[in-house]
């Protein structure tokens, strides 16, 4: 079952951390996002996932085969991952591009949420809302849509642990509970 | 239930109308894992202690550990019905249960849900209450000085409870605790008429924690037999309820009861019983990983019982103007809590920790059970620490005597074994203590009234009872209560409201009745 809030590891978030706050002494906070959301995406493929995180190959090796990759990526980066080899702490690749967008989005006072909907929306429409969630929660709130035909019709926001239910179901949910909560006329 | 549709459609426009339309935010978060009745949650972001949340389908949880990137919670229905990766939704309320008049006659869970049933309780939103509630304060209380009757003689004469006092039961299993409350509760009937509306008529809240669901359908149908279900309520967590609505359903029912204590009104909670509540919390919290202590209990079992029965409380008449929560001054909470003992080992964890708490207790012993004497108090060991002050003048001159000429003749008692001449002192004093120890014997589901009580120890105290034998003690009991009722009616009022000692007259009528009913048993 997918999750509709993304969870990041606190080991990964602590690493996202410390890196954002070089990345920003840097000035390259732009540069580095980029480079860690391609991190994340290239180890994520099994097979790459599977030379790294296994132990058939030397420490040496592995990192012999990632040096090509480094070289197109941010010095500061560079240096991040050697000290991940070095710390043997691999799995936080996995994580830091999600993890490091969170921390940039914290930051910024944006934040991302689901749009869950039973027909896609229209940009404009997104926008509105995501204009209107944002006034409610005092952010930027960057949403993605998501189809849930069970929702009948509405939306459903989830921004974080917040949730905004305006669907059909949601409604029909509460009533359901408001009649089986009210006393029956004797 | 007969339900017409036009009816159902009239409900049906109401709710509709009275829909609102608003979207409003919730707290989420999501089931990270679930198992033995556990479940830690990622998100909730602004969930306090003890909120309750929203697992769908019915299931609810408390959330009891707030972590640094989880939450852990207890789950309160069955846990197979959660799922990983399951939305979850935050309350924004602390765990309430729903109090008030409307509960009186029902038998609820731990969450205040009826489950006998006979429908909804028809309670609102205003009659929810947080099952945690800070107890009065100390100015908000006032001493402890106006009888709490339990009908039975061997209490109300040598360990007499008072109302707002906290009273422990302590014995092993098939000792008759159980039996103690429910004829606590029967004659609570003689305070108000068994009528809930009248002011004076105690409200008695039994709380059944970890027992067997038959034992709580007994107790209920034996209530509603003997009309005592009209002023009681019965929150049942039962064995087969999960450990977080066992150990939760104590702190419900003291709730329920302090709705009661705060309009004025008198209330005795009987807890039945707390050592399997303390299991019940043991359980719950290592599994949330909390360190273990003493006999792997978690280290505030301590107090999860001292918070629980500190509520109980007899309110000062002037604690409405000292905190408006209180709707009336006067009121009280009367804790009787139950420990059952293994093997008669008072000196275990739990039963010290809550002996401690309370302002006495009342041992149950197996071999006085098996030797006959029931209720199988021992007078010796059991103590009341506040309820002296709280005995109607009479009965503390006419008992006064009774718990000394006890110990003595069960001091006799074992020497008496040894050799067969004694003297006539102690002869007498060995006379006097058997005939004692039958007056204090009673039937089960008997109660007896106070006045009556009093009557019946007057002649064991006075000698009256020298003459017969032992074994005539109870005929002669019943006899003699019947002669009095029926020659002198006004006996018993002027017993209960005797400022001293009995009325002179009426001990004289008391001597006479002793002598024409021995006359007729032919002693």
């Amino acid at each position: 079952m997918s999750s509709p809030v993304a969870i990041s590891n606190p080991v990964t978030r602590r690493w996202a951390e410390a890196l954002y706050e070089v990345a920003q002494k840097a000035n390259a906070v732009e540069d580095i996002q980029r480079d860690t959301e391609r991190l994340s995406s290239e180890v994520s493929s099994p097979a790459v996932a599977a030379f790294l995180f296994g132990s058939s190959v030397s420490q040496e090796v592995r990192l012999s085969k990632f040096e090509p990759l480094l070289n197109e990526l941010h010095p500061k980066t560079q240096s991040f991952v050697r000290l991940l080899f070095e710390r043997r702490r691999l799995d936080v690749l996995t994580g830091i591009g999600q993890a490091f967008k969170e921390k940039v989005y914290a930051e910024t006072g944006r934040v991302e949420g689901i749009c869950e909907v039973v027909r896609p929306l229209s940009d404009e429409d997104l926008s509105g809302l995501e204009e209107s969630v944002g006034r409610r929660l005092g952010k930027t709130v960057v949403l993605s849509q998501r189809t849930v035909p069970e929702l009948i019709g509405g939306v459903r926001v989830i921004v974080g642990a917040r949730l905004f239910d305006a669907s059909v179901q949601g409604r029909l949910e509460k009533l359901r509970e408001r009649l089986m909560s009210s006393p029956l006329p004797s | 239930m007969d339900l017409r549709p036009a009816e159902v459609t009239s409900i049906l426009e109401k709710e509709i109308e009275g829909f609102s339309q608003d979207s409003g935010m919730q707290s989420v978060g999501t089931v990270l894992s679930v198992g033995d009745g556990v479940a830690r949650v990622y998100g909730l972001d602004d969930c306090v202690m003890n909120e309750l949340l929203e697992f769908g389908d019915g299931v609810r949880g408390v959330a009891l550990n707030l972590e640094e990137d989880n939450v852990g919670c207890v789950l309160l229905g069955s846990a197979t019905k959660v799922k990983e990766g399951q939305q979850v939704k935050g309350t924004g309320r602390i765990i309430s249960v729903p109090t008030g008049p409307q509960l009186l006659g029902r038998v609820v869970n731990a969450l205040g849900d009826p489950v006998d049933g006979k429908g909804p309780l028809g309670t609102s939103e205003e009659d929810l209450r947080p099952i945690e509630q800070p107890a009065p304060s100390v100015v908000e209380r006032q001493p402890v000085d106006t009888p709490m009757q339990t009908g039975i003689k061997a209490i109300d004469a040598m360990i007499p409870i008072g109302r707002g006092q906290r009273e422990l039961i302590i014995g092993d299993r098939q000792t008759g605790k159980t039996a103690l409350l429910i004829d606590t509760i029967l004659s609570q009937k003689t305070t108000g008429g068994g009528d809930p509306e009248n002011p004076s008529q105690v409200i008695c809240i039994y709380v059944a924690v970890g027992q067997k669901q038959s034992t709580v359908v007994d107790i209920v149908k034996r209530l509603e037999a003997e009309g005592a279900m009209k002023y009681s309520i019965v929150v049942s967590a039962s064995a087969i309820d999960e450990a977080s609505m066992q150990y939760l359903s104590c702190y419900a029912g003291c709730t329920m009861g302090e709705r009661f204590r705060d309009e004025g009104r008198d209330v005795v909670i009987f807890y039945d019983d707390l050592y399997k509540q303390a299991l019940a919390y043991r359980q719950v919290m290592l599994l949330l990983r909390r360190p273990p202590g003493r006999e792997a209990f978690p280290g505030d079992v301590f107090n999860l019982h001292s918070r629980l029965l500190e509520r109980a409380a007899r309110l000062s008449d002037e604690a409405p103007k000292i905190n408006p929560r209180y709707k009336a001054g006067g009121g009280s909470l009367t804790a009787l809590p139950v420990v059952e003992t293994q093997e008669g080992d008072v000196s275990a964890y739990i039963p010290t920790n809550v002996i401690s708490i309370t302002d006495g207790q009342i041992f149950l012993e197996g071999s006085l059970f098996n030797a006959g004497i029931r209720p199988a108090v021992n007078a010796g060991i059991s103590v009341s620490r506040v309820g002296g002050a709280a005995q109607i003048p009479p009965m503390k001159k006419t008992a006064g005597s009774l718990r000394l000429d006890l110990a003595q003749y069960r001091e006799l008692q074992a020497f008496a074994q040894f050799g067969s001449d004694l003297d006539a002192a102690t002869q007498r004093k060995l006379t006097r203590g058997e005939r004692l120890v039958e007056i204090l014997k009673q039937h089960q589901y008997q109660p007896v009234e106070v006045a009556d009580q009093v009557m019946v120890i007057f002649a064991g105290t006075s000698g009256a009872l020298d003459s017969i034998l032992a074994s005539d003690v109870r005929e002669f009991e019943k006899q003699y209560i019947a002669y009095m009722h029926d020659t002198h009616p006004e006996a018993a009022e002027a017993i209960r409201t005797a400022k001293k000692d009995i009325p002179d007259e009426v001990k004289a009528q008391l001597k006479a009745a002793a002598d024409v009913i021995k006359k007729q048993m032919g002693a």
